[in-house]
């Protein structure tokens, strides 16, 4: 960034911006006045509006100019709008047109906007008499609207504005010219006609906002240019001081705004992009109708050309909450026009089942109306029938094209040859959270499976979504080669400020008796993401209702609730710990005799019955959010924290107290962030990434200008620890194999016993097994083995990082090549089953030990109490590798128990209420109904479900190898029930839909009367049920209240 | 053969901390006749700055406002004949000529919008101080007022206010800056503007000379600038300078037109 008058201005700059950052912290923050330095910091303003206007005059501007013009234009709206008010409104109005015009121009339009919709709307007086005032006045009030957007009144009133005018020109105009004295006049009447054109142009840019064009013509920046430059003409020849550098200025306005514009953005890339524009500016969106794309959005999709372009591999890599999604569904529809006449699909995929679900939900109401059919398939590790139905489906109608679901289903699905079942190719693989990568097991099964699909599915692209990294050219080169591309925003652009900060209690005077007061101090911290820093401590309010004394306010905890009492002034707070049970005594701690509502709103209402229903009426959930206080964790049902998020987006809660883990599923924003804790329930830090994207919520676009995440100390030792956590910086994206060489140690030698001691080698082994089948079983096939692997993202790195290692996993991979070319190895079985080989073997001879063959399998018996053939089952599980951990977890401290697990299964398939499931197999140790209740949802949900559905699944493959098809398809829901918790096969497809357990048997019952229907035909039923068919099936309240939670889990209401 | 006497001579001059006052009175002979008709005419019947408004009301067609008010209004003849327009481009040539303040625009004062908010300067251009050149501003007042001060040097639109807003208003003060700006884009000013530009905001908005000139037909006398020059004087400080000048016509204000359209015939 250069410009001569920078450089005159020299440190003036940084300390101007150094003191509008502290007003704007200390404003909103801190509990008393503070003096400011408004002089410097409207002296700098004012320079950098005049270094904009500068660079605007030159005709063309070149790259390194466009970025100083752009920081410039940023900073000074930075500093314009910490200013106090202007007394006269008109020049307040005016002020803030010039600034709000800054903002566009520094890509800060969505702050600007979201900035003029919290302030109160200048009243001015655009019925005055005197024609000037009246014709000024309104151009400021339609500029500021073309700025400010809500939804389509803003516009219509731009429109009945300009129409108001021209019908009120005959009125006033002539007197008002003949009023002025002798020369002046021919002044006023250029100063008139200069503002007719802007008039003019905001009608223009207004009806284009909406249609895309306007008055037949697509050409916006002609017909803006057009009446600017007529503008600029006539002011210069008056001399109008204000005027002539306001149109100018409006002039790079109205284009960015024109370039900003979705309609812009998309232009002409197809009829499927062009109706889903019409849909998103749609007027029945109201407020939520989306007129423009944020920066990085617009340069994503525009200027770097994604929508354009015909690259294989793109990598996204922007900050938290700058519109990834959107990007990548202009990208999906690119792709099924590509390939509409093959009709592909493509994959989207998601790393924890609640981002599927609401990806899915996001992309199937966008979607669905363009006739593009969404599908989300279980995490589960089978395919059962309702799935295999669904990916089948041959009529064009309701056939998917975009199907969510997990990396490691995906996985399964490809290996399993279902891309040639599904008889259509898949055409684009969307990864989100694409950071995970680096991420221990999961990321390496990530990083192989889009290894797998690049060499196997032909016609695969990539778009991956991630949190910015350092390298993404290189990970994009790595999947497209040259065909490649990396659209990276990095730090230059922050969807809003926001401040992170410690905060710890400070010793205060002494009290009555003995007790010392404290005092809350926010310490912000300086970070490498353009976050804001301030020299002041901030001191926060003391909350009446929190300890009273510094000797009392004594843990993490304490502090956390004192801080959040306080950040919750300034809209809904998430508060973090580390495990389950911390946070449900944080959320008791939360509570408190004036928070308790004293109305509860329908919403919640709603929610407190469904916990009745599920949970028992005295689950405290339910008289938490009595208090405004939800509660997230891994110990509820994925339809609870998916409930907590809907009345938590909807601020129907003050406050979400929340596992940690949050992190990763979150995208939503909150004004607010207390963490009482920066770990994992383990133990381990949070990575980088994962703080970010937590951080990267904090505030938000459409409203609350601050975010602010405040990091609890309970004393000075934690506070230099928290800051040190703070400054971990997030950087390149490495692949999970460097890491997972680096922890093998000597056993990267034989890759055959590897998986009993590092179960997480299982996906590389299986990576081998398959890709030796793939290949027809090759001799060389250890050298094209290690082609591939020097082809990977990891082994590239490795072998700079440690060549030593690397070399040893080159000859155990030849070792291992030898190994699997072993007559009569059950390679297939690899990946039917998602085990290594070793762990098939050890299955396999397992169950012949146990005596489980192909007449176990018995969908009948096997969940009912008189058969063993569960518990046997799970005790060959126990001793398979990739499954035993989570296995031996649920039964904790009394060891492996194949028994126990298959008492809690039956007991789950059977249809038990969780409350049931948790007093019986989870009420030792002295827990209580709650603390069970948690231990009983962390273990099921968590864990077994979806690790018995895999294990159950894998089993059948391993022993019901003679099984006929058709029965074999039956079997194949066995572990689907598992996975739902239901006993009912025609309960599965309601499951899949959504349907919460305790109502999808009895609704499968009440809709077996209408036979079998395809998946799209059940959920459309269901959609458009009354209430009758659900009380019929559920019994009054109980139908109304599922119906009511169904429809709002569906995003429907 | 005329004999060519002093145009000028310097009737008082004070000071106090930047700013000073004079007062100047001028001489009726061939130079001043001389001085009006080549220094001050000119920068009234400015050729150039004539323009035909045709193509501008043609223009307002497409933006769907009528435009019959605004044809008659611009079509109609108006030779300049405001004494105060005489006034103030006599005081710019003055100031060229005394001071070397170069003007990179003529300042079209038929064209100023009366009633606009910001009222900005009535001169706006560049002085050479030592190897420096500042950003200089100026107001004028033209007084046959008989009291001194006349009435145009206090209250609120008097020049001791508008001289102290130019000096302390920074809002004012940049939107004059960006107005100048493409005036001085590409031609002989450039120079001039950056380096004024450059020096004023390393002073922090401070080094910049002003200007306020009071024309009079009275008779001389130091009542007229000393209280508004002492007053500045507590306001403006250095690297500001602050110039007040009164210069004393030999003839009336009211005779000026006259005078600048005798001096084109």
């Amino acid at each position: 960034m250069s410009h001569w008058m920078l450089e005159s201005l020299g440190e003036m700059r940084g300390k101007a911006l150094h003191e509008a950052a502290r007003a704007q912290v200390l404003s909103e923050l801190a509990s008393l006045p503070h003096e400011m330095d408004y002089v410097l910091i409207e002296r700098v303003a004012q320079t950098m509006e005049t270094v904009v206007m500068d660079l605007l005059l030159n005709p063309v501007i070149e790259n390194e100019q466009l970025h100083t013009l752009r920081q410039c234009a940023a900073d000074a709206y930075r500093l314009y709008r910490v200013l106090p008010e202007k007394e006269v409104m008109l020049d307040e109005a005016e002020l803030r047109l010039r600034r709000s015009a800054l903002a566009v121009l520094g890509d800060l339009g969505a702050d600007a906007a979201r900035n003029l919709r919290e302030k109160p709307w200048p009243t001015l007086e655009l019925e005055s008499g005197d024609w000037r005032t009246r014709t000024l006045s309104t151009i400021i009030d339609i500029w500021l609207r073309l700025i400010r957007k809500q939804g389509w009144d803003d516009r219509d009133a731009v429109l009945e504005r300009i129409r108001m005018l021209r019908q009120a020109q005959a009125t006033f105009e002539s007197s008002y010219l003949n009023g002025a004295e002798g020369h002046g006049a021919k002044a006023a009447a250029l100063e008139l006609m200069a503002l007719y054109h802007l008039a003019k142009a905001a009608e223009i840019l207004a009806l284009y906002v909406t249609d895309g064009v306007v008055e037949g013509n697509f050409q916006i920046h002609i017909l803006l240019d057009m009446h600017f430059d007529r503008a600029m003409a006539i002011s210069e020849q008056g001399t109008a001081f204000q005027l002539e550098p306001l149109v100018r200025l409006m002039a790079a306005t109205a284009r960015q705004l024109a370039d900003n514009a979705i309609w812009t953005v998309t232009r002409a890339v197809n009829s499927r992009v062009t109706k889903f524009v019409h849909s998103l500016v749609d007027r029945g969106r109201g407020n939520k109708a989306l007129f423009d794309v944020l920066p990085p959005q617009r340069r994503a999709l525009a200027e770097q050309g994604l929508l354009g372009s015909s690259r294989r591999a793109v990598v996204v890599s922007l900050p938290t909450s700058s519109g990834k999604t959107l990007i990548a569904q202009f990208r999906i529809l690119q792709a099924l026009n590509q390939f509409d006449h093959e009709r592909g699909w493509v994959a989207y995929l998601a790393p924890t089942r609640t981002l599927v679900r609401q990806v899915a939900r996001r992309l199937r109401r966008d979607f669905e109306p363009l006739g593009v059919l969404v599908e989300q398939v279980s995490p589960a590790l089978e395919v059962d029938g309702v799935e295999s139905e669904l990916l089948c489906e041959e009529d064009k109608d309701r056939e998917f094209r975009i199907l969510v679901t997990t990396p490691e289903k995906l996985d399964l699905m490809l290996r399993q040859d279902w891309e040639a079942k599904i008889g259509r190719p898949l055409t684009l693989v969307v990864v989100d959270e694409a950071h995970n990568i680096q991420e221990g097991e999961r990321g390496l099964k990530l990083e192989l499976l889009l290894a797998t699909i690049n060499a196997e599915c032909r016609m695969a692209q990539f778009l991956l979504l991630t949190p910015f990294i350092s390298n993404a050219r290189e990970v994009a080169r790595w999947l497209g080669d040259s065909n490649s591309d990396d659209i990276s925003l990095a730090m230059d652009w922050q969807p809003n400020d926001r401040v992170i900060g410690v905060v710890k209690p400070v010793k205060g005077a002494l009290r009555k008796g003995r007790s010392y007061d404290y005092r809350l101090d926010l310490e912000t911290v300086h970070t490498t993401r353009a976050t804001l820093a301030i020299d002041d401590l901030i001191s926060l309010d003391k909350d009446p209702n929190c300890k009273k004394s510094f000797s009392a306010i004594s843990n993490q905890t304490d502090v956390s609730v004192a801080a959040a009492h306080q950040l919750k002034k300034r809209g809904p707070v998430i508060v973090m710990h580390a495990r389950p049970s911390w946070v449900w005594s944080l959320a008791m701690a939360m509570k408190s005799g004036t928070n308790r509502r004293s109305v509860i709103s329908e919403q919640v209402k709603l929610v407190q019955e469904f916990l009745a229903l599920e949970m028992g009426s005295d689950f405290p959930l339910i008289d938490l959010l009595a208090h405004g206080i939800g509660v997230h964790h891994a110990g509820l049902s994925d339809d609870t924290r998916a409930l907590m998020e809907w009345l938590f987006e909807n601020e129907e809660l003050d406050y979400l107290v929340a596992t940690t883990t949050i992190a990763q599923g979150v995208n939503f924003p909150v004004s607010g962030v207390v963490m009482a804790s920066h770990q994992y329930p383990y133990g381990q830090d949070m990575p980088p990434a994962d703080f970010w994207n937590i951080a990267g919520r904090a505030g938000r676009v459409d409203q609350g200008s601050l975010g602010v995440v405040a990091m609890a100390a309970d004393n000075d030792a934690k506070a230099d620890k928290l800051k040190t956590f703070i400054h971990k910086q997030t950087g390149e994206l490495n692949s999970a194999l460097i890491q997972l060489v680096a922890d093998a140690g000597d056993f990267i030698d034989d890759l055959g016993y590897i998986v009993y001691v590092k179960p997480e080698w299982s996906a590389f082994v299986q990576y081998l097994a398959h890709t030796y089948q793939q290949m027809g079983r090759p001799q060389s096939f250890a050298d094209q083995m290690e082609q591939i692997l020097r082809g990977t993202f990891g082994f590239g790195k490795l072998r700079v990082s440690n060549a030593n290692q690397a070399t040893r996993l080159l000859n155990s991979i030849r070792n291992y090549a030898t190994y699997l070319s072993k007559p009569n190895q059950p390679l297939k079985l690899v990946d039917s089953t998602g085990f290594s080989l070793q762990s098939v073997m050890t299955a396999m001879n397992e169950a012949r030990l146990e005596g489980i063959g192909k007449d176990a399998w018995n969908s009948n018996t096997l969940f009912g109490s008189e058969s063993d053939a569960l518990k046997k089952m799970m005790g060959i599980l126990l001793r398979v590798p990739e499954l035993r951990q989570n296995l031996e977890e649920v039964t904790g401290a009394a060891g492996p128990n194949g028994d126990k697990l298959a008492l809690i299964l039956k007991d789950w398939v059977s249809g038990c209420s969780l409350p049931d499931i948790a007093q019986r197999h989870f009420s030792r140790d002295g827990r209580d109904a709650t603390d069970a209740l948690t231990a009983c949802g962390q273990n099921l949900f968590g864990k077994l479900t979806q690790t018995a559905a895999w294990g159950l699944g894998a089993l059948l493959s391993i022993t019901g190898g003679d099984i006929p098809e058709e029965e074999r398809q039956l079997l194949n829901n066995l572990a689907s029930r598992v996975y739902y918790g239901v006993s009912d096969e025609n309960a599965i497809a309601l499951r899949l839909l959504g349907i919460p357990r305790m109502a999808a048997e009895p609704l499968a019952s009440q809709m077996r009367a209408s036979g079998h229907r395809p998946l799209a035909e059940v959920r459309n039923a269901l959609r458009s049920s009354d209430v009758a068919f659900w009380t019929e099936a559920l019994g009054s309240e109980k139908g109304k209240i599922y119906r009511k939670v169904w429809r709002v889990l569906e995003g429907l209401d | 053969m005329l004999i060519c006497l002093p145009m000028h001579t310097v009737v008082y001059s004070n000071s106090h901390d930047a700013t000073s006052w004079n007062g100047v009175q001028f001489e009726d002979g061939i130079e001043f006749a001389s001085f009006i008709a080549n220094e001050v005419t000119p920068r009234l019947h400015d050729a150039a700055g004539r323009a035909d408004f045709t193509a501008h009301l043609n223009g307002l067609a497409s933006t769907g406002f009528a435009q019959d008010s605004l044809q008659a209004i611009l079509e109609a003849e108006q030779p300049e004949e405001r004494d105060w327009a005489v006034g103030e481009a006599l005081a710019e040539a003055w100031l060229s000529r005394e001071h070397g303040v170069v003007w990179p625009w003529n300042m079209e004062r038929d064209k100023r919008t009366p009633q606009a908010s910001l009222p900005g300067a009535d001169l706006v251009g560049f002085v050479n101080h030592g190897s420096e050149t500042l950003l200089a501003l100026g107001e004028v007042k033209c007084s046959s007022d008989s009291n001194t001060p006349p009435n145009v040097m206090t209250g609120r639109h008097g020049m001791a206010r508008q001289l102290e807003n130019l000096a302390t208003d920074i809002g004012l003060l940049h939107t004059l800056i960006r107005w100048l700006q493409p005036r001085c884009r590409g031609n002989d000013s450039e120079p001039h503007f950056n380096a004024a530009i450059s020096l004023l905001l390393q002073s922090g908005n401070k080094a910049m000379s002003l200007f306020g000139v009071l024309v009079r037909d009275t008779q001389p006398d130091e009542r007229d600038l000393r209280k508004r020059g002492q007053h500045l004087g507590g306001i403006v400080k250095a690297p500001a300078g602050c110039r007040l000048l009164a210069l004393y016509l030999p003839c009336s204000i009211a005779s000026l037109p006259a005078r600048v359209q005798g001096g084109a015939s």
